[in-house]
């Protein structure tokens, strides 16, 4: 029954003393796909991997890679390349001696290791460097380097930890293109931990939300936008996050919003769907920076604000709104730049709106 | 409020130049932000104003006073940093007074509570006056961090990467509400970053600053769009903006060769007149931004072909990675477009927004 599933992750937990570092995780994980577990520090992206690696063992669930029970298979039995932030290499060794390393250790032969080698040096681009030792690599190179003894023993399953987290912007940016681009030519199923969201919702097939050690929702990147199942998932992804309004709904179509008393018009579809789920009040509205327009004259469709500060990007203009204590931010195209202290309507595209349950945070529509 | 000036000022450690004739003329009020990579500078430009460091020749000027030799307790400046040290045994209350009861500046304490009050205000940070330290979140202990060095109102504010220990959220939070406070204090700011998005969103103007050297001062939106030379163009914007080597190709500059010939693009007489002035036809490199590369389905004028190697999906916008034989370009979309691995595009450049780089200075051409 799970034939394509690569990595099948059932109930499973991980403690460390009091703390559950993973609560009663369910995943399955196709073989070829690209997923990227995604959370905050403390949140167990980390500690999920490690489980999966056979580097900590977990108090109860199971693990499955390619249809076999691993939970008792020790780290080198399970088939699976690992790379670090942190990229270890060995600092004696040469780069052609570091990515041989575990082919040698496996004692094949010599003219075997080398046609290994060099076919994923060709692929990382690292052929012209392989007598260098690492104290003389930089910080992009060491991380091909640390990729290509990952990937040189071919494994089922490739596992990395927030492998461009110490690389300068401008590095990383290009070191994911070429993750990326190596998964496509290679297919091998791949997990990658980071904390980044931009990098996961860049290099994704599939994104793994977690927080407080539980799986939020395992989504492409477009539906976990989109569709985000929760508060923390809406907030979490997206740069900037999605704006969040108190809200609740009164007579036909009119939402009371937590904005000073201010109130918004929405269209009866909407009014409809939140009557039919019988919870009218105690309600967030959610909507995403982009999906705000500004005008300049009164519009029943949305609801008066001042413009704070104007933050102008280049490709973008980030619009930060306030009435009293609240903020919002609005995304724009660049030629949009309101003045600070104008009063302007902020109209949300009646499609894009989600609603929340405050108290428990869940999207209700 | 005064403002900074500094004129050619040197500062060394042994045999490394730290500035190499640092030149910049901060106006009073103004929000300045000094952006660069790692060993650019500029944190030793903030010391050697707020008088930590001494210059090894120059001038540095605070207003209309001469502060190369003053003591950095006279020249009235407060530091932010990057990680604040509260003193955990005080309350936040007392760690905001602190500063108000050295003996330099010894206040009363009608006065102490005024201020201590509305920077609390100002910061939202009132209900936090009476914990410790240990029982702040970052978020709030950097907010307790900028009111400490509020509340003397300094004549200017140095602020060392303050939110780079910060997570991405607090980050967006925070960058508006210093911007908003210092709109409202009025304060003279040097602000030092190495994120170019907290450059551009924050500064009434930027320096981009590496290796001791200035590139260019402006507006962030100058600095954006009409860099001065590549290394400008290539740390300020993300993605980054796609480079080609270019050539000349026959008379004027009507058609430019990219990749040694991968492929041509035409120009219009507007665009190409700057280029055809140029003594040289040939070692120049072509920049164009990614929301600057329109993609079409359809052939025509002017553009030319590439293949779809992948999308990347932002949410608000898709960044399409295209290949055009090795040559890897990005282009930004809607986040609507959609196209698979291996389609077949035609790209145009936007003609007005090409810049045109020497690759032996590096400096961009003229766009007039």
């Amino acid at each position: 029954m799970y034939i394509m599933s690569m990595i099948r992750l059932v109930n499973l937990t991980k403690k460390f003393g009091k703390t559950v570092a993973v609560k009663n995780a369910d995943l399955e994980i196709e073989k070829g796909e690209f997923v990227v577990f995604l959370g905050p520090s403390g949140c167990g992206k980390t500690t999920t991997l490690r489980c999966i690696a056979g580097l900590e063992n977990p108090e109860e669930g199971e693990i499955y890679i390619d249809n076999e029970l691993v939970n008792d298979l020790p780290t080198l039995d399970r088939d699976v390349g690992f790379v670090f932030q942190h990229y270890a290499l060995f600092p004696h060794m040469s780069a052609y001696q570091n990515i041989s390393f575990p082919l040698r250790a496996m004692k094949h032969k010599k003219s075997d290791i080398k046609k290994e080698v060099m076919k994923v040096a060709e692929l990382l681009r690292i052929d012209k460097i392989l007598q260098v030792k690492p104290s003389h690599l930089s910080g992009g190179d060491l991380q091909s380097v640390a990729l290509a003894r990952a990937l040189v023993i071919k494994p089922k399953v490739f596992l990395l930890d927030e492998p461009l987290s110490t690389l300068d912007a401008e590095f990383r940016e290009e070191a994911r293109t070429m993750i990326k681009r190596i998964h496509m030519e290679i297919g091998s199923t791949t997990i990658y931990v980071t904390h980044d969201q931009m990098e996961a919702m860049a290099i994704a097939d599939r994104i793994v939300t977690m927080d407080l050690g539980e799986i939020q929702q395992a989504e492409t990147p477009e539906n976990i936008y989109h569709n985000p199942i929760n508060m923390f998932v809406a907030n979490f992804i997206g740069s900037p996050g999605m704006n969040f309004v108190d809200c609740a709904l009164e007579g036909k179509d009119t939402m009371k919003l937590g904005l000073d008393g201010k109130t918004l018009k929405v269209n009866e579809a909407i009014a409809k769907k939140i009557h039919s789920t019988g919870k009218e009040s105690n309600l967030v509205m959610g909507v995403r920076p982009e999906d705000l327009d500004l005008n300049m004259k009164k519009n029943e469709y949305g609801f008066p604000m001042e413009v704070m500060i104007v933050e102008e990007l280049g490709p973008e203009n980030i619009i930060n709104l306030r009435s009293g204590d609240h903020t919002l931010k609005v995304l724009t195209d660049p030629h949009i730049v309101p003045k600070s202290g104008e009063t302007v309507w902020v109209v949300p595209d009646q499609e894009r709106i989600r609603i929340f349950d405050k108290e428990t945070q869940v999207e209700i529509l | 409020m005064p403002g900074i000036k500094m004129k050619k000022v040197v500062k060394t450690f042994g045999k490394i130049t730290a500035l190499n004739e640092i030149d910049l003329d901060v106006k009073e009020g103004e929000f300045f932000v000094l952006v660069g990579p790692t060993g650019a500078g500029k944190t030793t430009t903030l010391r050697v104003v707020s008088g930590l460091e001494k210059i090894d020749t120059g001038t540095i000027m605070l207003g209309d006073e001469d502060a190369v030799d003053l003591s950095p307790a006279d020249r009235d400046v407060a530091f932010v940093y990057q990680n604040f040290s509260l003193y955990p045994q005080l309350t936040v209350r007392q760690n905001l007074e602190f500063p108000l009861k050295s003996p330099l500046h010894r206040e009363a304490q009608e006065v102490i509570n005024k201020r201590v009050e509305s920077v609390a205000e100002l910061l939202h940070i009132t209900p936090l006056l009476d914990r410790m330290p240990d029982a702040l979140s970052g978020g709030e202990m950097q907010r307790v961090g900028i009111g400490r060095a509020i509340v003397r109102h300094p004549q200017v504010f140095l602020m060392d990467e303050p939110l780079s220990d910060l997570d991405a959220k607090l980050r967006e939070e925070l960058r508006v509400e210093l911007r908003q406070i210092q709109s409202e204090l009025k304060t003279t700011t040097l602000y030092v970053t190495h994120d170019q998005v907290e450059a551009m969103s924050m500064g009434d103007r930027v320096a981009v600053l590496n290796e001791g050297v200035i590139h260019q001062i402006g507006k962030p939106q100058e600095v954006y769009s009409n860099p001065a030379d590549l290394f400008v163009a290539s740390f300020i914007g993300l993605p980054k903006m796609n480079f080609f080597s270019c050539k000349v190709a026959g008379n004027g500059a009507a058609e430019l060769e990219l990749e040694n010939g991968l492929f041509k693009i035409g120009l219009s007489n507007e665009a190409s007149k700057p280029i055809s002035k140029l003594s040289k036809k040939d070692g120049l490199i072509l920049g164009v931004r990614p929301e600057s590369v329109k993609l079409h389905a359809e052939k025509g004028t002017g553009r030319f072909q590439a293949e779809v190697l992948f999308l990347e999906h932002f949410g608000s916008m898709n960044i399409v990675n295209l290949q055009i034989g090795e040559k890897i370009l990005k282009a930004r979309t809607r986040p609507t477009y959609h196209a698979n691995t291996k389609d077949k595009v035609w790209l145009e450049f936007e003609e007005d927004r090409i810049i045109i780089f020497d690759e032996d200075t590096g400096k961009a051409v003229p766009r007039t």
